[in-house]
């Protein structure tokens, strides 16, 4: 069906989003098996090795668009630049990133061209030359395998962390183009300024790392501790309803049956016993942590990694780990 | 002599008489019309079954007084001095007839004067006139000195407290004055002849006597008058109401809600006047303020907006300012939730039932509510967000948890009960519900009964993945629509596998299934753990608890077991077999058990107010410093252990359902 795969490449500040390297990886993978070339489509920013470090992951080619005025922000813009490249190089198949962006992007995309869609997809392979997306559906309760049959363009989104990033052989042809955008219409977004998030006041289910606290945290001093490690590792604070019950934490911060659920890539509990409607607000995150001193609380039977022990001594030390792995990181 | 047989300005008393009488008449009729019109706006309910039942209880509630006596207790004995009330100002009222319609109105004084019935009726209604000022000088001390927290201070009180001193007032200046100004009888009736006594030992002139006679007789006939014109604007009009309201009292079991055939309903539940049926429309005039709704109401008790009884005032305010506009059709009638009733308090609603029980004019606060919420939930998609993801996850997986219904038999695995099977055939099933098959608190529950069951030698089975949630609060936050779902789909399960007995844990499942099923066809023989095991004790069919705890407990009465099912002697009976148990009991028990904030929908919202409503049951109940704290609810249970760790006693309080007590106390050869 096609012979591009084409991959839409976000950025942030000054690197690369790692997102975007596990769909070139992917698509790298796919071209390989169908004897397809793999295209980067990037907004120059001035990055100075965008392009060398797009061909390390498995890029033929790069698209560097200079528009100028262009932000990656400004979905409108970039929509319809690339679907002007796409309708000069013809049909293939383009992947991004199941980001906020990527996920505005994708099916305004799909509606201008005319294309199938699949989004959100946890597996993407190629089968008989159709592009087969697997995602999950019902809250991960089941999965849909979806092909995308008809049309001549297909596009697809994939969550985060789901593909491996390889490092790929350089090809010995890559292609660096230029290509400028000049827009027809005025923009509708205007980028003002990047603001960081702060991780401690992100909404808890967007954190990718969340430590939370509970009755066991004993001492309201203690809080120091957990926000101390909170700040080193970049995570957002949450708590259970005794803990928010005590005033520790605001209402929107609680985890659990009367609060919210999260799913964070990592969970660390400190001084939570782990009642039954605390844990079902978070009881699905990749990877938990607890950290507590009775024995048998409940929530060691969630947990990947447990530490018996008081909190007081246990997050300082932590803390001290992370802070000089952080030196030593700096360093070299 | 009668004061209406002579001129007054030219003018005959009997005319002034009449013309009173039909004036205040005019007017007390427009006005009950117009009251009664206004209930018709309502849906129409039927109450008419049993008609002679009826009566007699309504009688026996009103005539005895039962309705107000059953609230007296040594903290609140005002009920007694309604009673006095009502039986002094009631023995007045034949007189009214007789001594003032017949005698005066009618001009056969002279056949009455001095005569034997009205020697023995004068000196009945001196004494009872006694004991009524008694009782309103009692009720004038209370209202306004000693002031209890459950009267709200109105104006209301004070004038009708005022009107009926001012009638026995008259009355017994009337009468001095009468028998003074003529022949005094020798003893009877005896205040007023001791009265006419002091009277005609002064040196008044006949004339002057005669004179106070008149003026106290037209006086006292004024007051009635007035009476009849105040009382179906004030907060007495529980008078001619709250009889009615006892008459029509719903005879279906307490823990049944009405059920709309949501189908065929335009508008579900009640956000205006047309929504509420014609009983709870009664309901509204029937309330008397006495405010031991208000008083008992745990959401009031914790800080938070609702009171049943403000909610009942609001809404009669609101039905009879917007009433006029109604009966002529001229406005469509203003929602309840613009002003009237606010959407917080409707949620604030632990369906606990303590403000029925307490309320002596049968007012129906739970299914009132819940019609409010029925309208919020499926007419306005208006709930909190809690609630939602709630609805969801039992649209999803059946369970309010959000777990995977495959799950929910993962709880018996290893315990070797069964579950259902097209091929095997058990009469009896174990019904763990939401808390049992998923929390792992009530799941030990769950899993000492289990075991002493088998002791017992009972042989039961479980639905499996195939039961699915109740629908208890489901139905209680006002989603009808789900409930019914969840109710036809349980009923379809329990006939595939032709279940005829349910024994559960869970007095709101118990509730459901044997007070509101069988309006689906669902008839089963339904039993909590603890009506079993106390029939298994008084048959001696499980092993005797041989172990010796020698440790003091108290046991809360759950909401559902207590009050909605009167479920109050098993549970203790169990407790008293197990040796060296010492049953403290407090105030705070039986049908005045505190609810632990988890009823109606509570466990699965976010509490709001100054303080936990478990907060304040877990101070009563610790109050004698128990070292168990036995429930028979795992709604209860949850909730009390949680508030034992937050004040860090989970080591010296055990907060424990029965079976698990009484499994702690069984030889462990037993299983």
């Amino acid at each position: 069906m096609s012979n591009h795969i084409w991959v839409w490449v976000e950025t942030e500040r000054d690197e690369i989003k790692k997102i975007s390297l596990e769909m070139l990886s992917k698509a790298r993978e796919l071209a390989n098996g169908a004897d397809l070339s793999v295209s980067g489509i990037v907004v120059d920013q001035g990055l100075a090795t965008l392009s060398e470090t797009l061909f390390r992951y498995g890029a033929d080619r790069v698209y560097l668009v200079r528009g100028g005025e262009i932000s990656p922000y400004d979905t409108d813009a970039c929509v319809n630049m690339i679907y002007t490249l796409v309708k000069e190089s013809g049909p293939g198949l383009l992947l991004l990133g199941a980001t906020s962006l990527g996920r505005e992007m994708a099916p305004r995309l799909a509606a201008k061209l005319n294309a199938g869609l699949i989004s959100d997809c946890v597996a993407v392979k190629l089968e008989k030359g159709q592009l087969v997306g697997n995602r999950p559906i019902y809250n991960g309760k089941a999965h849909a395998m979806v092909v995308c049959q008809a049309s001549s363009f297909c596009i697809a989104t994939a969550r985060a962390g789901i593909f491996d990033i390889h490092e790929s052989r350089l090809r010995q042809q890559v292609e660096n183009i230029s290509f400028s955008y000049q827009r027809s219409e005025k923009s509708k977004v205007e980028f003002l300024a990047y603001i960081k998030g702060d991780p401690q006041k992100i909404n808890l289910k967007e954190a990718e790392i969340i430590i939370a606290f509970g009755r066991g945290l004993e001492n309201v001093e203690h809080i120091r501790l957990i926000e101390e490690l909170a700040d080193l590792l970049g995570a957002s604070i949450g708590g259970t309803r005794a803990a928010v019950d005590m005033k520790w934490l605001p209402l929107e911060r609680q985890i659990g049956i009367t609060g919210i659920t999260v799913s964070p890539r990592l969970f660390i509990s400190c001084g939570i016993s782990g009642q039954y409607p605390h844990a079902v607000g978070m009881d699905a995150s990749d990877n938990i942590i607890v950290i507590n001193n009775e024995r048998d609380a409940p929530m060691f039977r969630l947990a990947s990694l447990g530490v018996i022990g008081s909190l007081e001594k246990i997050i300082p030390a932590l803390s001290r780990i992370i802070k000089s792995l952080k030196e030593n990181e700096e360093r070299t | 002599m009668s004061p209406v047989n002579t001129t007054y300005f030219g003018i005959s008393g009997y005319l002034i008489f009449w013309v009173l009488f039909a004036i205040a008449l005019g007017f007390f009729i427009y006005q009950m019309v117009f009251l009664i019109r206004l209930l018709y706006l309502g849906r129409e309910v039927r109450r008419f079954n049993r008609p002679w039942r009826r009566m007699i209880n309504t009688l026996g509630e009103v005539i005895l007084q039962r309705c107000s006596l059953r609230s007296v207790s040594k903290r609140d004995l005002a009920g007694i001095g309604h009673a006095l009330m009502f039986w002094g100002f009631g023995l007045f009222v034949p007189g009214y007839f007789i001594f003032i319609g017949l005698s005066a109105g009618f001009g056969l004084y002279s056949h009455l004067d001095g005569s034997r019935l009205e020697t023995v009726y004068y000196s009945i209604l001196d004494i009872a006139g006694v004991c009524v000022i008694a009782a309103i000088i009692w009720a004038s001390l209370r209202r306004y000195l000693i002031r209890p927290e459950r009267l709200k201070a109105s104006p209301e009180a004070g004038v009708i407290l005022g009107l009926v001193f001012t009638l026995m007032l008259t009355y017994f200046i009337a009468e001095g004055f009468g028998y003074a100004s003529g022949d005094i009888p020798q003893f009877w009736p005896p205040v007023s002849t001791q009265l006419a006594r002091a009277i005609e030992s002064s040196d008044m002139s006949q004339e002057a006597m005669e004179t106070a006679y008149r003026v106290a007789w037209w006086v006292h006939y004024g007051v009635i008058l007035g009476f009849g014109v105040y009382i179906p604007r004030s907060k007495h009009l529980h008078i001619l109401a709250s009889p009615f309201n006892l008459l029509f009292k719903s005879e279906a079991p307490r823990g049944t809600l009405d059920m709309p055939n949501i189908g065929e309903m335009e508008e579900v539940g009640a956000s205006q006047v047309s929504g509420f049926n014609r009983k709870q429309l009664l309901d509204l005039y029937s309330c008397t303020e006495c405010g031991r709704c208000h008083e008992i109401c745990p959401a009031r008790q914790s800080g938070k907006q609702l009171s049943p009884m403000e909610q009942v005032l609001n809404l009669k305010h609101h039905l009879i300012s917007e009433g006029a506009g109604l009966l002529k059709n001229s406005s469509p009638g203003r929602s309840f939730f613009d002003e009237t009733v606010s959407e917080d308090e409707i949620w604030q609603c632990v369906t606990c039932r303590a403000c029925q029980e307490v309320c002596p004019s049968n007012i129906e606060h739970v299914g009132r509510i819940i019609d409010l919420r029925r309208n919020l939930t499926l007419m306005k998609a208006c709930f909190p967000a809690k609630i939602k993801q709630f609805y969801k996850n039992i649209e999803e997986n059946s369970n309010p948890w959000g777990k995977a219904w495959v799950y929910r038999y993962n709880w018996a695995l290893g315990l070797n009960i069964p579950a259902l099977t097209a091929k095997s055939s058990f009469d009896t099933i174990y019904w763990a519900g939401c808390l049992g098959a998923y929390h792992e608190r009530p799941q030990r529950t769950a899993i000492s009964l289990s075991r002493i069951l088998k002791a017992a030698d009972i042989s039961f089975a479980v639905l499996g993945n195939e039961e699915k949630c109740c629908g208890d609060a489901v139905r209680r936050t006002g989603n009808e629509y789900l409930f019914q779902q969840l109710a036809r789909q349980n009923i379809s399960t329990f006939r595939k596998y032709h279940v005829k007995k349910i024994i559960t844990p869970c007095p709101h499942c118990y509730n459901v299934f044997k007070n509101e099923y069988p309006h689906f066809g669902g008839q089963y023989e339904v039993v909590h753990h603890t009506q079993l095991i106390a029939d298994l004790i008084r048959r001696g069919t499980i092993p005797v608890p041989e172990k010796s705890l020698n440790k003091s407990l108290v046991y809360h009465d759950p909401c559902y077991l207590g009050r909605y099912n009167d479920i109050y002697l098993d549970p203790r009976q169990i407790l008293h077999s197990i040796p060296g148990l010492k049953l403290a009991e407090n105030n705070f028990r039986t049908d005045n058990s505190h609810c632990c904030g988890a009823g109606g929908g509570g466990m699965w919202m976010t509490e709001t107010g100054e303080r936990r409503i478990s907060q304040i049951l877990f101070d009563q109940v610790t109050e004698k410093k128990p070292e168990i704290l036995a429930t028979a609810c795992p709604y209860c249970l949850t909730m009390l252990e949680d508030e034992s760790r937050e004040k860090g006693l989970q080591n010296s309080l055990a907060v424990m359902d029965i079976v698990e007590i009484l499994q702690s106390a069984l030889p462990q050869k037993t299983w």
